[in-house]
């Protein structure tokens, strides 16, 4: 077995490259006065928002994902097909079956890569499909994996109801995920989730009519997104510092140690309450809600992109990522930033990588008694 | 203002009922806009977008946020009256 061990010595999981692709259609809080009963002053004094995105008529999910995958490679300088695998964070699929995943990689050019959706409810896919993503690259089978957070949320709107009309914009990210350096890129990482609190935001399926008693569709037919502002406020506000508390504290470091926070832009006002509770001024987040609104699970890594595209982000800073929402589930994760210096190529040669190989030596049968696997009722 | 304070109230019931589907029955000068009406601030500020379009009066933010009931509403849409 020793060959073998030795080929499972530790290794990071960097991000390499955070992509984007955000619409061109731009809607401002006046484009909304138009169609909404409701006021810019209000959305600016009570939300944050000024303006948000919206996917053109002939935009799907996997169209935005696709452009953040393409550019995410950009970034890094790798092809899309030496992508291994595609994990698409989503909650509007382009269909519901096959996953969205299948059509990024078409429409990327992601060749031979592999794929699946995560559907972890929106807002918390920013830590949530990152998880997912990072322990496949940390499996050794995958040498690169792209996350992508796609989501075309205002396909899901009920245009008379002007709560979650007013916050969500439509975008998409991609975290390009590879080796790094033992000890660096994505550290402790917590995830939680309380089903109590299952009706404060959602994508319900209902009949919903107009008035005059006719038929009312979203984008998504008899599925509209609904929420409890003032729910969902008591639960971020409430549960979310405490969170990246005990998260700071399974990592064995203190507030001060943290040089960002890229918070889920579910509300510019809650953000700013996260950020108090925590004890950390403003300037050791960075907000993008003013401009592209609630993205979604995409938020988290447009805050990052924004961060570093602005000097605000370098190798070697301590980043926590904290994503929250429909769940109601809270992600938090610990980041040591790469440069491009940290990521370690040698760990792509081919050998490396071999399915079948790591296949055998993730499983150590002789440290387990066969009896611990024997599913109850056939043992003998 | 040429409306009087029953036109005002009918039209606020109106309003109520197209923005909450509350019927006009149900809303007096004395129902409170939370407690009675269960209208949040979302809710507040649709009706008066709509008092704006309908009676043409525009209640700044800060006005709505201090008008609880009903009455105080008619109050001010009348008299300009906002409670202290």
């Amino acid at each position: 077995m020793e060959h073998l061990r030795e080929r499972t010595r530790p290794r990071g999981v960097g991000i390499r490259s955070i992509g984007r692709y955000l619409p061109d259609r731009v809607v401002s809080n006046a484009d909304l006065e138009r169609i909404l009963l409701t006021r810019d002053d209000w959305i600016r004094e009570n939300i944050g928002v000024r303006t948000r995105r919206m996917a053109a008529d002939d935009q799907w999910t996997s169209d935005l994902g696709a452009a953040a995958l393409l550019d995410a490679c950009a970034r890094a300088g790798v092809r899309p097909s030496e992508v291994d695998l595609v994990v698409c964070g989503t909650y509007t699929p382009d269909h519901m079956a096959p996953p969205t995943a299948m059509l990024v990689i078409d429409k990327s050019g992601a060749v031979g890569a592999a794929g699946f959706d995560v559907n972890s409810g929106a807002c918390p896919g920013g830590v949530f499909a990152l998880d997912v993503g990072a322990k496949y690259l940390a499996s050794g089978q995958y040498r690169r994996v792209a996350v992508v957070l796609a989501d075309v949320s205002t396909r899901t709107m009920d245009w008379k109801d002007p709560g979650p009309a007013v916050i969500f914009g439509d975008g998409a990210a991609c975290y390009l995920l590879e080796p790094c350096a033992p000890g660096l890129g994505i550290g402790t990482t917590l995830l939680r989730s309380d089903p109590s609190a299952y009706q404060a935001v959602r994508v319900a399926r209902e009949q919903r009519t107009r008035r005059d008693g006719t038929r009312l569709s979203s984008g998504f037919g008899d599925n509209f997104s609904t929420l409890d502002g003032s729910a969902v406020h008591g639960l971020a506000v409430g549960e979310v510092p405490p969170f990246v508390a005990e998260l700071l504290a399974a990592a064995g470091r203190e507030v001060e140690d943290i040089d960002l926070f890229a918070l889920h832009q579910a509300n510019l006002y809650i953000v700013r309450e996260i950020m108090a509770a925590i004890g950390v001024p403003m300037d050791r987040t960075v907000v993008n809600i003013e401009k592209y609104g609630n993205t979604s699970g995409a938020s988290v890594p447009l805050v990052l992109r924004e961060a570093e595209d602005t000097g605000r982000l370098s190798p070697g800073d301590q980043v926590v990522l904290a994503a929250f929402g429909s769940g109601f589930s809270m992600g938090a994760a610990l980041v040591r930033w790469c440069g491009p210096e940290d990521f370690t190529p040698e760990e792509f040669a081919r050998e490396e990588f071999a399915p079948e190989k790591v296949a055998t030596e993730n499983f150590a049968p002789e440290d387990l008694a066969p009896e611990e696997f024997a599913p109850t009722g056939i043992r003998s | 203002m040429s409306t009087t304070g029953q036109d005002v109230l009918q039209v606020l019931r109106e309003i109520i009922d197209e923005v909450a589907e509350i019927p006009a029955g149900r809303i007096g000068l004395d129902s409170a806009f939370v407690s009675d009406l269960e209208l949040d601030s979302l809710a507040m500020v649709s009706v008066f977008v709509l008092v704006q379009r309908r009676l043409g009066v525009e209640v700044p933010n800060s006005v709505v946020e201090k008008l609880t009931s009903v009455g105080e509403a008619v109050a001010y849409l009348e008299h300009g009256k906002a409670p202290v």
